[in-house]
């Protein structure tokens, strides 16, 4: 009887830790307050709701949350690469599987290749409150663990500016969404994109033991955002999916089939595959 | 020999017990009966063309219902007019599945099945058919040189929009990805019937919006724009509301910030209440202390 226990103890154990370990994690950061000074302004009054529906639907997959700052708590630092920046233990982008951030970017009027990416919050602490993404974000090196990055920002994915921008930030990291577009041609700010995004990121299933139902669909990470990344856009503004991986092929799938709840392993390599569609 | 005995069986006893905690469905969560599932799937039949491949199952949450042989599944939002399709065999699609035929026929194909669910064809607009593009690039192995391929055409998603007596539904749409045949790979459609209320009060704001005397102010912007819009619940969640709005577009005096920030508000220039999509947890207040540690 003692053994059976003590089987039953380290079985438990195990398949605790191992469910632990392959489940995957998620944090948002969402801002909606920009004060004209300093932050420029305007506003975005559905930014902190939409971070709130991601979540929502995450919980309802049963995903663990690692982080959920809105507004001053969403620092410049969390998007930096670094031990106090990325990697800070309250917040950082890189301490997660999965980062959804919905605030302003910023846009440039033409965008030509050289055009950097930002990601622009407005807090007091971790400043400057905007990042340079192919400068200074980094995800997946040394402990760092971001596997999709999710950026719901207007124009931090500019098509044309892709190789300079987001092929350095890759250094673990599997696949990224974001906008590509320009000052005339933004994103809106919107209560139902997030949601929806996320909704098809993880699905719902209704299961009853031996029979399991989708109410909603779970889809790759590039299909749901082909699929919800244009709900509240302007017209000539794309949806932009990318992925890495050692070669072309290994890339194309990883952008192609890569899910959320079952993400393949860690990428190594020098190729990029991306998708987009334009409204 | 016993131990092995003792540990498979243990772990065996330990497995159907947590598979039974994580299977246990929520309160509101019911199966279909048999009845009820083959309604549902002959629904997909009729209107969608949906070939359903052996025995079908349903269930339903929050008046969600769904029914599924295992590739093909059917969610509707019951009595209202949602519905997402997807075929799993069939979506994501591969590259040498892409339907070949021309737009013309691709919008003909969205436009049938918008049809056999009633909806008028009055209120069609903005047909789009969207063109997917692929790219790959590599970055150099000496001299970290960036190489960028060509971009290559990939499969292409139809997109219908909906006007209602002259109002922009923005909430509205078809959304349609078909298979090598033409059959429905993908879809969400979402067109709820929206009742009179709802359309009189966004015949008001069509009047409203043109004098544009009540826009609110938005510090650091200036609008860009005013339209009545009508607003619903999304076809990815659990409810159905629906409302009229003026949406007010605000473009930043900052030339540089990007996304527009937008207003849903009413004729005295209040903010509406907006359409639910799911219910949000319950969350308690966090305040993050300044200068963090790195995680260990």
């Amino acid at each position: 009887m003692q053994r059976l226990m003590a089987c039953v103890v380290a079985v438990l154990a195990i398949a605790q830790v191992g469910a632990s370990y392959g489940q995957t994690r998620y944090s948002t950061g969402a801002v909606s307050n920009y004060p004209a000074n300093p932050c420029f302004g305007p506003n975005l009054p559905f930014s902190v709701g939409s971070a709130a529906s991601f979540r929502s639907w995450y919980n309802l997959a049963g995903l663990p949350n690692v982080s959920r700052w809105e507004n001053n708590d969403v620092w410049g630092s969390d998007f930096r690469d670094g031990a106090n920046a990325d990697m800070e233990a309250q917040g950082g982008s890189d301490i997660t599987d999965v980062y959804f951030y919905n605030g302003h970017g910023i846009c440039q009027g033409a965008p030509v290749a050289t055009d950097p990416d930002f990601i622009f919050v407005c807090s007091t602490n971790g400043q400057p409150n905007n990042t340079d993404i192919g400068a200074s974000s980094r995800w997946g090196n040394g402990n760092g663990r971001l596997k999709f990055a999710f950026i719901d920002a207007s124009c931090p994915m500019d098509l044309v500016s892709l190789g300079n921008n987001w092929f350095p930030p890759f250094q673990g990291l599997h696949v990224a969404v974001g906008h590509s577009g320009n000052a005339t041609h933004d994103t809106l700010n919107s209560q139902t994109r997030g949601g929806t995004f996320s909704g098809y990121t993880v699905g719902y299933t209704v299961d009853f033991g031996f029979t399991t139902v989708q109410l909603f669909p779970e889809l790759p990470a590039t299909w749901a955002w082909m699929n919800a990344g244009l709900i509240d856009v302007q017209s000539q503004v794309c949806a932009v999916a990318i992925a890495n991986d050692a070669t072309q092929a290994s890339a194309e799938n990883r952008r192609d089939n890569e899910r959320v709840k079952s993400p393949m392993g860690r990428p190594s390599g020098n190729w990029f595959a991306w998708r987009w569609i334009c409204s | 020999m016993k131990t092995i005995i003792y540990s498979a069986l243990s772990a065996l006893v330990l497995s159907v017990l947590l598979s039974g905690c994580a299977m246990e469905p929520r309160a509101d969560a019911r199966r279909l009966d048999d009845d009820q599932a083959n309604q549902l799937a002959a629904l997909g039949t009729n209107d969608f063309g949906i070939k359903w491949q052996g025995r079908v199952v349903g269930a339903g949450e929050h008046g969600v219902r769904a029914v599924t042989d295992g590739v093909t599944t059917l969610t509707t939002h019951t009595g209202h007019r949602v519905f997402i399709i997807h075929n799993r065999k069939e979506f994501p699609p591969s590259e040498g599945t892409s339907f070949n035929g021309s737009d013309t026929e691709l919008k003909s194909i969205g436009i049938k099945l918008l049809r056999a669910t009633g909806v008028k064809e009055e209120e069609i607009a903005d047909v789009q058919v969207l063109q997917q593009f692929t790219q790959s690039g590599e970055i150099g192995p000496v001299g970290k040189e960036v190489r960028v391929l060509p971009p290559q055409k990939s499969h292409r998603t139809l997109v219908i929009g909906r006007r209602v007596e002259g109002v922009e539904v923005v909430s509205s749409r078809l959304m349609l990805n078909v298979d090598g045949a033409g059959r429905v790979a993908f879809m969400e459609l979402a067109w709820p019937d929206l009742n009179r209320e709802v359309l009189d009060r966004a015949s008001r704001y069509l009047k409203v919006a043109e004098a544009k005397q009540v826009v609110p102010r938005l510090e650091g912007a200036e609008v860009e724009s005013v339209q009545a819009v009508i607003l619903h619940s999304p076809a990815v969640g659990f409810y159905n509301d629906a409302t009229a709005a003026i949406r007010v577009i605000y473009r930043p005096n900052a030339k540089q910030v990007g996304q527009k920030a937008v207003r849903y508000i009413d004729e005295r220039g209040e903010d509406v209440i907006l359409p639910r999509d799911l219910d949000h947890p319950r969350e308690e207040a966090l305040k993050r202390a300044e200068g963090g540690a790195p995680r260990q």
